[in-house]
């Protein structure tokens, strides 16, 4: 590699543009024996990481899982443990939960107040409620008019239905002697 | 298996999430007007009611109606505004019949008002006043309602008027 590939190579890798195999080409020649003094500081930078860099210890994974095994007390076998119908039911209950806090958070949404000063709602407020009131009682005020209209055929009901009590009365008055010897009854004598 | 059963249960989650958040028709005409050009709306909460009494005004017979309430919502087309559709027919198109049911309508020369009421167990929930022709106007009140006490807002309110008149009168001689 010539020195003006190297320079070149070395400002992307700073930049951070170079890529892997760039990056690959630059620390094999920094990591050689033969280079030249003028990068001998980038030399050392890249054998500083290259010690830096550690391969993980041997079978370090199995270990790490049997550390784990061993605290949690034979996870895998519990997790075996766990009876099947309740890993059926697990994701379903989660996502039911899930869809519990969704619901609440959009459905319990409620619009804001559009006025912070309560004099100016309570003044809002009662306009609103006096005219929904003035419009309910044009509505009944057509009613109480047409009830109006209607009062002397109600006022006969009345009347019809007081005589219908006052036409069963003689039936609980004591019937006139005369009357009872000959056997009429006060209804017939009503009817008559 | 294991994957799938969770996805379905996710979907079936989600179908149901929908079924339950979905507003109530007259909540999504509101929505659907809140912010356009040409229209107001207004929300006024319980919360709202509440802090009457505490801002000082004094009006117990006013503020004990108000106790009943849950909220007041108001959408009103600007006059003169853009000609947008009458709240009358959409409120007929949209509402379920059978969930609000209706009051009475009262015409009068170009225009027309109509009273909705909503029930729950025997009880009037939701009052919807809606106004068409030359104001275009939805007036949606819930919480515990009693007509009778609406109603007799402003038949206190002309007594009242009267009063003042009485005295004026009075004041004069």
């Amino acid at each position: 590699m010539d020195k003006e590939e190297v320079i070149a190579l070395l400002e992307r890798y700073y930049e951070g543009t170079a890529t892997a195999e760039e990056e690959r080409r630059l620390r094999r020649f920094l990591l050689a024996a033969d280079v030249p003094e003028e990068f001998a500081a980038e030399q050392a930078y890249f054998q500083a990481l290259a010690a830096a860099r550690r391969r993980p210890a041997p079978a370090l994974e199995e270990r790490l899982a049997a550390l784990v095994d061993e605290r949690l007390g034979g996870g895998e076998h519990r997790m075996r443990r766990m009876p099947r119908a309740m890993r059926r039911t697990l994701p379903l209950a989660a996502a039911l939960l899930a869809g519990a806090f969704l619901y609440f958070f959009v459905a319990t949404q409620r619009p804001r107040d559009t006025y912070q000063d309560p004099r100016l709602a309570w003044h809002e407020t009662r306009r609103v409620l006096l005219y929904v009131s003035e419009k309910l009682n044009e509505g009944t005020r057509t009613l109480s008019y047409l009830d109006e209209l209607s009062l002397p055929a109600r006022e006969m009901q009345k009347v019809e239905r007081a005589t219908a009590v006052l036409d069963r009365l003689p039936l609980l008055q004591f019937p006139a002697p005369e009357e009872e010897k000959r056997g009429k009854s006060p209804e017939k004598r009503t009817n008559q | 298996m294991n994957n799938k059963m969770t996805i379905l249960a996710m979907l079936l989650a989600l179908l149901s999430l929908q079924g339950f958040a979905q507003k109530d028709p007259v909540e999504r005409i509101f929505e659907r007007f809140s912010g356009r050009e040409g229209y107001t709306t207004v929300y006024i909460s319980s919360k709202m009611f509440s802090m009457f009494s505490e801002a000082g005004i004094d009006d117990p017979e006013f503020n004990a109606l108000m106790h009943d309430l849950r909220s007041i919502r108001i959408l009103a087309a600007d006059k003169g505004g853009t000609q947008g559709p009458d709240f009358l027919d959409m409120v007929g198109r949209e509402l379920p019949a059978n969930v609000y049911e209706e009051l009475m309508t009262v015409t009068e020369p170009g225009q027309k008002v109509k009273f909705l009421v909503r029930e729950e167990k025997g009880k009037i929930v939701e009052l919807l006043m809606v106004v068409g022709g030359s104001d275009n106007v939805l007036i949606d009140i819930r919480g515990n309602i009693d007509l009778k006490k609406i109603s007799q807002l402003s038949k206190a309110i002309r007594i009242e008027g009267l009063d003042e008149l009485e005295k004026l009168d009075n004041g004069k001689k």
